[in-house]
């Protein structure tokens, strides 16, 4: 149960207070650095704790040499403590005599002499003892102060007990039992473990401030970029968020954001030149009509101009008609491939369906329309209304450009996988510097003649209506003589055949 | 001739009618589907133009309630929906033919008659030569039983030929009749397109029909 809270409590998205990437960071971070700092107090815990009571032992060995110095055990088993030795020049330390037990068996196992400190109880010793010390020499027990005392002063200690074979004092050996208390080394036992309770969380707390206050400098400029975002707006499009000095992941970050901005602005700003311009395309047709009905109404017995003014408004809503159809289109190209209708169609049949309908203003221009078919298979994957309606305007453009009595060739050949059609007029060509704006929304090539219809939607429509179909749009103008080819523009629509 | 138009816009339905009863009609008016539905089950008429939105319902939704109650007349569908999937939806709803607002008022006119002509122009409408095989009504073209899969324009062509057999056709008649134009004469797209039309009718079989003509066209005739 308490487990699942706390996962709980991690996981992303739930638990407000989780939610900042700075507390996480801070919690990891001191659960990592205090899982490791515990292991490593342990380690050193027991490390210090086996050393200590290697040192202790050392301690209580050179202690009960010093003893056995100072006993002399005679031929009839008297024992003398020559208790000068003991007290001397402080040989004792650490170990106070006064305090340790002493007990003195024969090689047989009988007690022979104890110390006053003993009372009437015994260092524990068997048959097993006898047989270890006589194997080993010496050996180290740890006993409870309840094995040796039966009184219950509530003296609850652990007593370290060496026992130990002497043989070189005196005429017999004799078995030396030396008990100290391992009060000293529980004290210092208690002294380490004291620290390190306190040690460690306290090093965790200043390790978490640490971690908070690192991770909150680390996370400022996210937060700088997260205030200025916010901020951003359609009317401060062209601000830009702020970007760190260093270069790291957040001034990526920030440039690649920056970057989006760029696209995005570039994107309203056309939305809001394209607006401006539709909405002057729409409305000044429909001014002229206004006004010339007006005039119109105010005579209304002038059949002159009542006819005149007949010819102009039709001439306005064909201008209007078609306008709207185009924009409607470009809508329907924008929205994407959803609204196209794909389906496999024939090239050479949408080409010679668009000369056919373009014959009529050719030939009052004189511009011969000139085709040349050459593949196997004219089959393309595409929406047949769009593709007549970019070649229409494409070929539409051409004879507009073209000079009187030229011609205008419309090629559609394969070339591997590709069909290319290639529409090429003999006009004036179109400057390198206006190549790339003919294809914006409502650009204009500045006609000599004013007679030039249309609304610069023609080749946007073209050049989307290809990108739709996967295919590939492009001009090649030339306007000199000087160049190998000769003057005019080509523009080459490059799909796939199905 | 008796003409239903189904249109809810007043000034629309206006001179909708205006210019059919100027061209010989007799027109009927209807503002809703419902209206229509229940005028075309009363009377009969030669051909409908209907509105593809009414304030009703959908169009669409009117010219499947015709068929059902049994009208089998023509029906000219009128919408601002210009897209190809528009036309789809509205021809397989039961509609014949498909006219885009804003239109010109001729093109209303022809269409109209040319719808009225189809529906006039009988039952035995199969052109046949050698074994080949045109229905003009159901549009299908079929070779010694094997069913052709023919594009508009080719059927157009094809139908062309089987109008004229034995007659060798000029370039110049075969662009002016099927495409209404003379492409220019240094083009080669009839040549072209005639031979797509003879990998299909001609090239599975082992007897050719499609005969060029050297200097002067094409011809359709048996060895």
């Amino acid at each position: 149960m308490y487990f699942e809270k706390i996962r709980h409590l991690f996981k992303p998205g739930r638990g407000r207070v989780w939610r900042s990437i700075r507390l996480r960071i801070t919690a990891l971070f001191v659960v990592i650095f205090g899982t490791t700092l515990i292991a490593f107090s342990a380690l050193l815990y027991t490390a210090f704790i086996r050393n200590h009571q290697a040192e202790f032992d050392a301690d209580l060995y050179n202690h009960a040499l010093d003893v056995s110095h100072a006993i002399n055990i005679d031929v009839f088993g008297n024992v003398a403590v020559d208790s000068e030795i003991l007290t001397s020049g402080g040989k004792i330390f650490p170990f106070s005599a006064g305090k340790a037990f002493l007990q003195i068996i024969g090689v047989d196992g009988k007690i022979i002499a104890r110390s006053r400190t003993l009372g009437d109880a015994k260092l524990p010793f068997d048959h097993e003892d006898l047989l270890a010390v006589a194997q080993e020499g010496l050996f180290f027990r740890t006993i409870n102060r309840k094995r040796i005392l039966s009184t219950k002063d509530g003296n609850n200690l652990d007593y370290r007990l060496l026992t130990y074979e002497v043989r070189d004092r005196g005429p017999i050996p004799f078995i030396l039992q030396v008990a100290v208390s391992l009060a000293l080394l529980d004290q210092e036992r208690h002294g380490l473990l004291l620290f390190f309770l306190f040690g460690i969380p306290l090093t965790l707390v200043i390790a978490g401030i640490g971690g908070w206050y690192l991770s909150g400098s680390a996370l400022a400029p996210v937060n700088a970029i997260i205030e200025k975002a916010k901020r951003l707006r359609p009317e401060n499009l062209s601000e830009r968020l702020p970007v760190p000095v260093v270069d790291d992941e957040l001034r990526q970050l920030s440039l690649t954001l920056n970057e989006l901005l760029n696209r995005l602005e570039q994107a309203f700003l056309s939305q809001e030149r394209f607006i401006a311009d539709a909405s002057h395309e729409l409305k000044t047709p429909l001014a002229i009509m206004r006004g010339e009905l007006d005039l119109v109404k105010r005579h209304p017995q002038n059949s002159e101009e009542f006819a005149k003014y007949i010819v102009s408004a039709s001439q306005e809503l064909m201008h209007l008609s078609r306008m709207v159809e185009d924009l409607l289109m470009l809508a329907r190209v924008d929205a994407g491939a959803g609204s196209l209708s794909i389906r496999r169609t024939r090239l050479d049949e949408i080409l010679m369906e668009v000369v056919a309908r373009l014959e009529p203003r050719a030939r009052a221009k004189d511009v011969k329309l000139r085709l040349d078919f050459n593949a196997e298979s004219f089959e393309v994957n595409g929406d047949t209304d769009l593709l007549q309606s970019m070649f229409q305007n494409l070929i539409e453009n051409a004879v507009k450009f073209s000079p009187v009595s030229s011609h205008v060739e419309v090629s559609l050949t394969e070339d591997g996988p590709d069909l290319v059609v290639t529409v090429r007029d003999r006009g004036p060509g179109i400057p390198a510097d206006l190549q790339n704006k003919i294809f914006e929304r409502f650009y204009r090539v500045r006609a000599r003649n004013s007679e030039t219809p249309g609304f610069g939607l023609g080749l946007t429509i073209a050049r989307r209506v290809a990108e739709a179909h996967g295919a590939t749009l492009t001009l090649s103008s030339n306007t000199s003589e000087s160049g190998a080819y000769p003057v005019g523009t080509s523009f080459s629509l490059r799909i796939k055949k199905v | 001739m008796r003409l239903l138009v189904v249109e809810d816009q007043r000034k629309m339905a206006d001179f909708l009618k205006k210019g059919l009863v100027e061209a010989g009609y007799s027109v009927d008016l209807a503002e809703t589907g419902a209206a229509a539905e229940s005028l075309a089950g009363e009377n009969t008429y030669d051909l409908i133009v209907l509105d593809v939105m009414l304030p009703d319902q959908n169009g669409l939704d009117t010219a499947r309630h015709l068929r059902r109650d049994g009208y089998r007349g023509p029906i000219l569908m009128l919408t601002a929906l210009a897209g190809t999937k528009d036309k789809v939806h509205g021809l397989d709803a039961g509609a014949d033919d498909y006219l885009t607002k804003p239109f010109a008022f001729d093109e209303l006119l022809a269409r109209v008659r040319a719808l009225l002509r189809r529906n006039t122009a009988g039952v035995d409408s199969v052109l046949r030569f050698s074994d080949l095989e045109m229905d003009l009504s159901a549009r299908r073209v079929t070779r010694a039983t094997r069913e052709l899969s023919l594009t508009p324009k080719e059927f157009g062509l094809l139908e062309y030929f089987l109008r004229h057999p034995g007659r060798a056709l000029t370039r110049t008649e075969i662009s002016e009749h099927v495409w209404d134009v003379d492409f220019d004469s240094d083009s080669n797209v009839i040549d072209v397109y005639v031979n797509m039309l003879r990998k299909k009718v001609d090239q599975p079989f082992k007897r050719k029909l499609i005969h060029t003509v050297v200097g002067a066209g094409y011809v359709l005739r048996e060895d």
